[in-house]
Order: C-alpha cells, then sequence, then structure tokens
C-alpha cells in the first residue's frame, strides 16, 4: 500500500490502541477553534462502531489531493508548519465539497449548519487536543521509524473507514 | 443561554403531541438534570398515580455541565413514578445526554400512552414520532444499529429491550452497548407507553458564561483527577468498578453472596478481576467527556462480547447466585445488555427463587428444573423466563416484593426489599452503610448516599477531618447521619449538574479523594454565570433531596420505610472478619432519629414546613396538606452544620 500521507513535517498520529474514545479531542478542538463545545463542528473526530473507533483528522499528505482538487484556489499549504489552510474567502463551502469527498481519509468536514468547510490547521504548530488527551493518544511528531508504522495503521483504518461509509 | 440550552421538550403520546417550551428561569435552583426532573415529577404526577397508567410521566433530564469539557460530563437522569411503588430515578452515561444537549434541550418530558409501538425522532429542531413496529422485539443492540442505518450514524438512541416491552416491573433503557438507566424500572414504564426508543441528532453546541475562567477551573479539575489516578491509584487499572471486588469482598464484608446470607466469599477467588483482565478484557474506554475512562471493553469469543461488566452485574450474576464461572457470568451480563434487564434486580430476584426453593416453599412442580447455587445455565434459563415472562419467570418479573407477595406460603418473610426495591449490598456490614442505604429516596442502594469513612478511612483520618474518629469505626452508631446526609446533597447536586459520583460521592471526601463542592461549584458558576459557592451547591442538593423525600413522602413512605428488613437484625453474618454481627434494632431507630432530625424532618420522616420554606420549596407544602399529610412546624434550628465540618 502506498503511504499517501508520507510528510516532511510533524503531524498528529493517532495511537488507536489507547484512544478511550472519550471525545475530549473533539471538545477542545471545537472551543479553541469555535468557542464553543460542539463535536459537530470539530477538526478531529471520533467515529464509532461497536466495539471499535476510528479517528479521522488531516494526515498532511505529502501530496495533498484537497489542494490539487480545489478549483478556486482556497486550499495551500502552510510552509511552517505543513498545515493545509482553507481561505474561507474563495471557499464555496458545502456547495462545493469536492474536497471532502478528495481526501482518501474523510478527514475534511462541514459544519452541518453553517456549511463551511472543516480542516485541522494544527492550531498554528500546538495543537490543543494532544495536550488534552487523558490517553496519550494522540503524538504530535515526525512520522519516522515506529511512528511512521502507527501512521500507516491509523491511515489503513481511516481509508476503511471512508469506504465504509460510501457502501 | 450559557450552561443550558434552549427548551424543554413535551410528548404527549395519547394525543401524538409535540410541544416546546422555555426552560424556567428557577431552573438554577435545581441545577438541572436530576433536580429539575424532580421539580417536575412533583408537579406533574398526580398523586398515587398508576406508574403504568398515562398520567406517569417519563422525565429524561441533563444538566447545565453536559457537553462541555467539565470531568465526565455525560450524564442524564431517567425519573418517573417507579413500577415499584415510590420514586422511579436512574442515572445513566454514555453519549445520548450531551447528543440531546447539542440539540437544543434540557428535558424530554414524555406523557401518554401510545395505541402502537413508536419512537421519538429528534434531529435538531425537528421532532416526530415514528411507527417502531419493526424495532418491536429487537434487543437493544439491534434496535440502536438499525436506528442508526436508517438515519445517520450521528444518531444516539436511548431505548428499551424485550424486558422493557414486556413489562418487566425492573426493565432499564440503555444507550450503547452498557450504559444503562438501570434501577427502578424506567424501562417497564417506557414500554408501558409503547415508546421503544428516542433517536437524537444534535448539530447544535454547548456555550459558557465565562470561557477563560471555565477553562482554568476545569484545567484544575483535571489536575486533581491526575493526582487521584496517578498518586493515589485512585482507578481500578485492571477493569473498572469490577476491580473493586475485593474491596467489598474481603475487608468489607458487603459483597452479597447468596441472597445477601454472606458478605464476603471464598470462591470470590474465582472471579478475581486479573481472570477478566488476563483472558478477556481488549482495552478500557472512556465515557463522554471523561478523563477518568473506567469501561472495559471484552471478547471472550465471536458470539460473546461486549463493555463492562460493573462489579454490581459480576456481583448480580456471580457472587449473589453463588456463581463462580466468569465465563457465564458475562454471558449473563450480556443477556440482560441486550435484553434490556436491570440485572442488579435481576441476580437478586433469582436469588430470591433459589433461597425459596431450597426453604420449600417453591416447590419441583412451580420451577423447570431444580434451583441451584451456582447454576450459571440455569440462571441464564431464568432470565430467558423473566424477560419473556414463562412460568415462573412470570412471577420473578414482578420484581421480589410484589412475587413474594404473589407466592405466599411465608415467602414474605425471605424477600430483602425496601420501598419495593432489592437491596443492593448486606446491610449489615456498617451502621452509616446501612442507614445510607434504607433512607436512599428511591431504594436501597449506594447511588444516593454512602458512608465511606466506615470502610475506607483510619481512625486517624476521621479524627484529622472530621473530628471524631468513630467515623471510621463501623460497629458505631452515633453520628454516622452526618457523613449520609453530606453525600446525599454531594450526590443530588452531582447528578443534577450531569457529572458522574465517581468523582464525587464515591471517592471519599476525605484524604481528597474526590473533587470538592467548591470546584464543582466553580464549573457550575463559570459555565451558567449563576452566582454560587460550594455551601450553597450543597444546599441546592439538599432542595432536590426534600423534593424526592416529599414525592415519596405523597406516595406514602413513613418511617418503618427507612428500617432494614428484619433478617438484617436477626441472622449474624455467619462467616468471615464480621462473623456473629447483625445490627441492632433500638441503636439502628435511634441514629434514624437524628438523621430526620439532621434533615429537619418529624419522626416520621416527613419533612416540616419550616424546612420546606427555609428551602425555598414553601410551594409543597399546599400539594401535601391536598394529598392529606399533616407537615409539622418544628424548628430544628439550624441543622446544617454538617457542611462546614468537611472540607
Amino acid at each position: 500500500m502506498t503511504v499517501l500521507g508520507l510528510t516532511d513535517w510533524k503531524v498528529l498520529i493517532v495511537d488507536h490502541e489507547k484512544c478511550g474514545a472519550c471525545h475530549i479531542c473533539e471538545l477542545i478542538c471545537s472551543f479553541t477553534k469555535e468557542g464553543v463545545f460542539s463535536p459537530t463542528i470539530s477538526r478531529i473526530r471520533i467515529r464509532e462502531s461497536p466495539m471499535d473507533e476510528t479517528i479521522l483528522v488531516c494526515q498532511l499528505c505529502k501530496i495533498a489531493k484537497c489542494i490539487e482538487t480545489c478549483t478556486f484556489g482556497a486550499l495551500s499549504r502552510d510552509e511552517k508548519t505543513g498545515a493545509i489552510v482553507l481561505d474561507y474567502e474563495k471557499c464555496r463551502g458545502s456547495k462545493c465539497g469536492d474536497c471532502v469527498s478528495a481526501c482518501p481519509y474523510g478527514a475534511i468536514f462541514v459544519d452541518p449548519r453553517t456549511g463551511r468547510v472543516l480542516i485541522c490547521d494544527l492550531c498554528g504548530g500546538e495543537p490543543a487536543c494532544i495536550r488534552w488527551c487523558p490517553r496519550g493518544a494522540i503524538l504530535f511528531d515526525f512520522p519516522e521509524g515506529e511512528k511512521a508504522a502507527l501512521k500507516q495503521k491509523a491511515e489503513r483504518k481511516l481509508v476503511a473507514y471512508k469506504k465504509g461509509v460510501r457502501g | 443561554m450559557n450552561g443550558w440550552v434552549k427548551n424543554i421538550l413535551y410528548v404527549d403520546l395519547s394525543r401524538g403531541k409535540i410541544s416546546k417550551e422555555d426552560v424556567p428561569k428557577r431552573i438554577s435552583e435545581y441545577i438541572g438534570g436530576r433536580g429539575m426532573n424532580m421539580r417536575l415529577l412533583f408537579d406533574l404526577t398526580p398523586p398515587r398515580v398508576d406508574p403504568f397508567s398515562g398520567l406517569n410521566p417519563l422525565i429524561f433530564g441533563v444538566g447545565p455541565l453536559v457537553g462541555t469539557l467539565a470531568p465526565a460530563s455525560c450524564r442524564f437522569n431517567v425519573t418517573t413514578k417507579s413500577p415499584f411503588g415510590y420514586l422511579g430515578d436512574s442515572n445513566c452515561g454514555g453519549d445520548w445526554a450531551a447528543t440531546l444537549k447539542y440539540a437544543g434541550y434540557n428535558h424530554v418530558v414524555v406523557l401518554g400512552r401510545s395505541d402502537k409501538p413508536v419512537y421519538l425522532l429528534i434531529d435538531d429542531e425537528n421532532v416526530e414520532l415514528r411507527d417502531a413496529g419493526d424495532l418491536w422485539g429487537l434487543d437493544t443492540w439491534e434496535t440502536q444499529k438499525l436506528l442508526c442505518e436508517e438515519h445517520g450514524e450521528d444518531f444516539r438512541s436511548v431505548c428499551i429491550g424485550p424486558a422493557g416491552e414486556n413489562l418487566v416491573r425492573f426493565a432499564c433503557i440503555k444507550t450503547g452497548l452498557k450504559h444503562a438507566a438501570g434501577r427502578t424500572g424506567t424501562g417497564a414504564v417506557m414500554g408501558s407507553k409503547r415508546l421503544k426508543a428516542i433517536a437524537v441528532r444534535g448539530t447544535g453546541s454547548v456555550s459558557v458564561a465565562y470561557p477563560e475562567k471555565f477553562m482554568e477551573a476545569v484545567e484544575r479539575a483535571y489536575g486533581m483527577i491526575n493526582d487521584l489516578i496517578e498518586v493515589r491509584g485512585y482507578k481500578s487499572p485492571v477493569a473498572g468498578t469490577y476491580g473493586y471486588l475485593w474491596w467489598l469482598h474481603d475487608k468489607n464484608c458487603k459483597l452479597g453472596v447468596m441472597h445477601h446470607r454472606y458478605g464476603s466469599w471464598e470462591d470470590a477467588a474465582k472471579l478475581d478481576p486479573i481472570h477478566y483482565h488476563r483472558n478477556y478484557r481488549i482495552k478500557i474506554i472512556g465515557d463522554f467527556s471523561c478523563p477518568v475512562q473506567c469501561v472495559p471493553r471484552f471478547k471472550v469469543n465471536e458470539r460473546l462480547y461486549g463493555e463492562g461488566p460493573e462489579y454490581e452485574l459480576v456481583n448480580s450474576f456471580g457472587s449473589m447466585v453463588g456463581n463462580p464461572d466468569l465465563k457465564s457470568v458475562l454471558e449473563a451480563c450480556v443477556y440482560a445488555e441486550k435484553m434490556g434487564l436491570d440485572g442488579d434486580s435481576a441476580g437478586r430476584v433469582i436469588a430470591y427463587a433459589i433461597e425459596l426453593y431450597e426453604k420449600g416453599i417453591l416447590t419441583s412442580e412451580e420451577v423447570p428444573f431444580p434451583l441451584r447455587w451456582g447454576d450459571g445455565e440455569g440462571v441464564l434459563e431464568l432470565l430467558r423466563m423473566i424477560v419473556y415472562r414463562r412460568g415462573i419467570g412470570n412471577i420473578l418479573a414482578e420484581g421480589e416484593a410484589l412475587a413474594s407477595k404473589i407466592i405466599g406460603r411465608g415467602a414474605e418473610k425471605y424477600a430483602l426489599t425496601m420501598k419495593g426495591l432489592e437491596l443492593h449490598e448486606p446491610l449489615k456490614s456498617g451502621y452509616g452503610h446501612a442507614l445510607a442505604h434504607s433512607t436512599s429516596t428511591r431504594g436501597p442502594d449506594h447511588l444516593r448516599s454512602s458512608h465511606h469513612p466506615e470502610h475506607s478511612n483510619t481512625p486517624e483520618q476521621c479524627m484529622r477531618l472530621l473530628g471524631d474518629p468513630t467515623q471510621a469505626d463501623r460497629y458505631v452508631s452515633e453520628g454516622k447521619e452526618r457523613m449520609v446526609v453530606f453525600n446525599e446533597y454531594t450526590s443530588a447536586f452531582i447528578d443534577s449538574l450531569g457529572c458522574c459520583k465517581f468523582l464525587s460521592t464515591w471517592g471519599s471526601i476525605l484524604e481528597g479523594m474526590s473533587l470538592t463542592p467548591e470546584i464543582w461549584a466553580e464549573l457550575y458558576k463559570y459555565a451558567t454565570g449563576v452566582e454560587i459557592n460550594g455551601k450553597a451547591l450543597l444546599e441546592a442538593g439538599e432542595r432536590v433531596y426534600n423534593i424526592e423525600r416529599a414525592f415519596i413522602v405523597r406516595e406514602g413512605v413513613r418511617r418503618q420505610d427507612d428500617v432494614p428488613p428484619e433478617r438484617e437484625f436477626s441472622e449474624p453474618y455467619p462467616t468471615g472478619k464480621m462473623k456473629g454481627f447483625r445490627l441492632d434494632r433500638e441503636r439502628y431507630e435511634r441514629l434514624l432519629s437524628a438523621y430526620y432530625e439532621l434533615h429537619g424532618w418529624d419522626e416520621n420522616g416527613i419533612p416540616t414546613e419550616s424546612r420546606l420554606k427555609k428551602l425555598g420549596l414553601g410551594d409543597l407544602i399546599e400539594p401535601l396538606k391536598r394529598a392529606g399529610i399533616e407537615l409539622k412546624n418544628i424548628d430544628f434550628g439550624n441543622g446544617r452544620d454538617y457542611i462546614t465540618l468537611l472540607r
């Protein structure tokens, strides 16, 4: 399997074995970015099924399909952090949604109330979720050695999840 | 609004009418969740109503902290008049509570009865009743799965299983694989309304009044929790509350064994949580917004898997029925989860049947096979008979108290129930313990109050923190009411806020084994903007507890209903570290009187006019009098000193 997400930057790597599915990452994300508590406008998501959970978050692909897909030039790479940043002035939101379907990991979301597109911007280089995760299940590191394996495992899970949702 | 969200949802199943009301301003007097539920229950329920009639409301409520980052703020209360006769109220985790809040509702009040099975679909502001014909008969796991398939994976549901549909009196309401509003038969009331499920999607948010200060308070609370877990080994890393089995059994003699005959048990070693941990546990997960994380997930084989079990179910299907085989215990647990059966009551009712058979009161013509202790297969078969009300199961499905009356022939003598509900633990493991369980407004268990120093603290600790070393002595009765009352108010406010008792009442407040009322008051204050401190929060807890008491008094509870069953006074422990001990009636009655006095209730346990007025509950007086209850006007002085006794 090609590792689509191989990157030159520090990236959020989720250890699914450690994750306790407590949704604290979603809550701190929506609070940090939006000032309220609401998992449906979080940029990291825990999707639960009986006996299992999948954590969706931007994998910082080296060749980012979302940027390539966007016909409005709304998505670009932050050269410092590597994060995919969104220009809301240019973005057409849920009216377009091309990036949402292009992301192989299902890690780009739409705010159901406003139609805004939501994507993790790594909080400018200091992600709030890693500090609040009570299980230390989210790492923020370069995907090398063991961590590359961990990331690959997470990616597979995300891809499988996206396929499952589409049917 | 901050903390709370906008609406209370009213659903009339008889007329198929749905309406919304704004949350009243006075909600802050009752905090929300359990507290506001109680106010609604008292106001909406006609006295002595038949619990299965359409006039009995079924009320779901979430507190102001639910859906925020406050630790373990994920819980809801279901409140109704119980099929056991008095207060039906149960608290439950999972992520349904937060979802309901994000949809914009603090409470859902269900009234009436539907002619055919229905479920309530709440998609943010769009609410409708749907036909549940194809869900009726399904178990709780299948029901939730189908609802997700039909409406989307973001929907979270509470539902009943076949036990609730068949009006098994101890049926519960379920969400997720294991979360249950377990005791007091709320699932049977839901079944009587033919309401199969409430499926909710919420895409809104919860905001707080002072975001920065709120987050500072949350960080302080998290700091305390880390300290509890890492320094004091608070959480059982092995298997959640199941890990407490030893604490209950060996040292404290309050593990119910074979219908509470014993308080400790030789075979407990075979149920050691370490076996579970090594053989079946996959990992431990956490409830919504909970940093403690005490939910173990297990898999025995492709067919037998799930979450939990809590200590209560291991107790019920293990020691209570004398069964030391872990695999069959897990099988019974999962069966109860799926069918929507309160495992706590179920294990006790089965144990009661085994004892009656042993005593010759139930004869071999009446039972399908010889009832024996330790028969895992037999337990499963009895569970099936209860759920589908077959044979003797039809009688046992009424619960121990009613079953004893139906069976008769002296069976009443062996029933261990209070306020219609089965005993949770043997009461003779300490006077404070006995008082806490016996006076509990909903029936005998540890979710209304507890007396932890008796089982967890040394005399030195109690001297230093309470100025009274005898609080640690379970054989002493004097002065035990203080801790019990304190914990009643703590659990009342924590349920009302929507957080978990694991972080309040259950950790002994001594030696900092739990979060203090002050930190909860801060979280509440900064979330809602209501000016409040720890003491005032405890007073709000007292207000809630008094509404509950007023409710059960109106339904007929008096002093004799706060006294343990005769067997706890006459049958000493035959084995264990407390061998030979039984409660002394005279001493218990003295303790009960002191407890009433501290509450400002009369000698019959009826709240006094003066105390109700002091608590701002003057408007309960008229309805109580109309129901023929005489309220006294005794001034007990400042009975609330206990608040200053504890840090």
